[in-house]
């Protein structure tokens, strides 16, 4: 099952109403395609020409769907046959690292930082919670939450509020995720954390540094 | 992968030549020279080595083919040996198996470039180039790059064959124009065991099963089993590594 068939079923299945009908090859996903890839579909401001994989003649209709979905680029998503979750930023670090699968396979999973490209096209299917993929923006992150638990608690005591700032209004956390990014961190802040604390667990975040899954983390990391 | 009714005669005749060789279990080993572009952590050495089949097959005009009729996908011959029942064959040849050293994210740059304005033919006409949308729009994508010194691949197929079209494919891996994943050489070597499908008891490519059906010890996976791994004809429930 194709990654845009999923999402289409997930959908209810809509119908694309209006397309011209044509036959050859679906240039999104390569199935059979029955629509005219049209200036509808595949529309003036669309630029991922690196993912088609045909000449844009057809196109299919779980393919029509989703590149003409605007929710589909706007938000963050998971997704099976059966239903879509549309996912806020908060919700997806509860998604990567759950206690009970919030839904059962096959799934997607999309996570967008700009909220305007097309990830529906993008995305893997993946038939297990233990290692999956995430299409995340441009990257497809292979995510696999049991070897990440270490990253998980050391991002976690990093973007927690120290206690003497919790009865703020707007509490600061010990670093923010630009400094966790970049690894240049203030001092104080550093003092505050307390030395032993701060290098046990810079030692385990500097390993995952620039690397896709890191990104994905950073930007699910929800204040502690 | 190709189309086109020219490209299928020639793959008619170069299978029929292929079918006639002999196979032996292979190790092929890629020493890389250059970080190497993939998002995704997996290389298959038959769709490598279908590139490098399908160049050969149609020589210079491989970059530029178009296909004549997109309905038409023409299987690519290789010089390997093939397992598994109808319609769920696959070429008996292993994943990349590498020790990465290192994992980054760098950025892929694309932007018009003014000074070469007058190379292109506007046809005595003016226009304007807009390079804040649509399709010349700017562009700066994250590229995963991946350091890895050597990338080994089990397979059984014909020696001499693989001697010979290997040392064509000289990049592997995404953004290849960009200069990443240059293969300094390849040798083929005879392996003492036949690793293109199984090590231990674990699978080293992806192997239609056709049911979804999680088994106790294997992972099942929605994945292609056949090169073009993309095309969902090739695609079913595997095992897969």
């Amino acid at each position: 099952m194709t990654p845009t068939e999923i999402i289409h079923r997930g959908l209810g299945a809509p119908k694309y109403e209006g397309g011209a009908e044509v036959s050859g090859l679906c240039c999104v996903c390569g199935a059979t395609g029955t629509l005219a890839a049209d200036k509808n579909i595949i529309k003036m401001g669309f630029t991922d020409w690196d993912y088609l994989s045909q000449p844009y003649t057809a196109v299919c209709e779980p393919c029509a769907v989703c590149l003409t979905e605007p929710k589909l680029r706007r938000s963050s998503f998971l997704a099976n046959p059966e239903q879509v979750l549309w996912l806020g930023r908060e919700d997806i670090w509860d998604v990567l690292f759950h206690d009970k699968p919030p839904l059962t396979p096959p799934f997607v999973m999309y996570v967008t930082t700009s909220w305007k490209k097309h990830g529906s096209i993008k995305t893997r299917t993946n038939n297990n919670w233990e290692s999956f993929c995430v299409q995340f923006e441009e990257l497809g992150v292979v995510v696999e939450p049991a070897s990440l638990t270490k990253l998980s608690k050391a991002l976690g005591v990093f973007y927690s509020v120290p206690p003497e700032h919790a009865h703020k209004k707007q509490p600061s956390t010990y670093f923010t995720k630009d400094q966790i990014r970049t690894g240049i961190y203030p001092v104080h802040r550093i003092q505050e954390t307390g030395l032993d604390t701060f290098f046990q667990n810079e030692r385990i975040i500097q390993n995952y540094r620039r690397t896709p899954v890191f990104g994905l983390l950073l930007w699910a990391l929800n204040r502690g | 992968m190709g189309t086109g009714l020219g490209l299928s005669m020639l793959a008619r005749e170069r299978a029929e030549l292929y079918n006639a060789l002999e196979h032996e279990p292979l190790a092929i080993v890629a020493r890389l020279s250059s970080p190497l572009s993939a998002v995704l952590p997996w290389f298959a050495f038959d769709s490598i080595l279908a590139f490098a089949v399908f160049e050969d097959l149609l020589g210079g005009d491989a970059v530029n083919h178009q296909g004549g009729n997109p309905a038409e996908m023409v299987d690519i011959p290789l010089p390997l040996a093939e397992a598994g029942d109808e319609p769920h064959r696959y070429w008996r040849a292993s994943l990349g198996i590498y020790n990465q050293e290192a994992e980054s994210i760098d950025k892929r740059r694309k932007r018009w470039c003014d000074e070469f304005d007058d190379v292109v033919n506007f046809k005595s006409k003016t226009k304007k180039i807009q390079y804040d949308g649509l399709f010349f729009k700017s562009q700066d994508l994250p590229v995963v790059c991946r350091h890895i010194p050597e990338m080994r691949f089990y397979c059984v197929g014909n020696r001499e064959e693989l001697g010979r079209l290997l040392p064509s494919i000289t990049h592997i891996g995404a953004n290849r124009g960009h200069g990443y994943g240059r293969v300094d050489s390849w040798s083929v070597e005879p392996s003492p065991e036949d690793w293109s499908e199984w090590f231990s008891g674990q699978p080293m490519r992806s192997i239609p099963v056709g049911s979804p059906e999680p088994s106790d010890l294997l992972r099942v996976e929605y994945a292609g089993f056949r090169p073009p791994y993309w095309a969902p004809h090739n695609q079913t429930w595997c095992v897969t590594p």
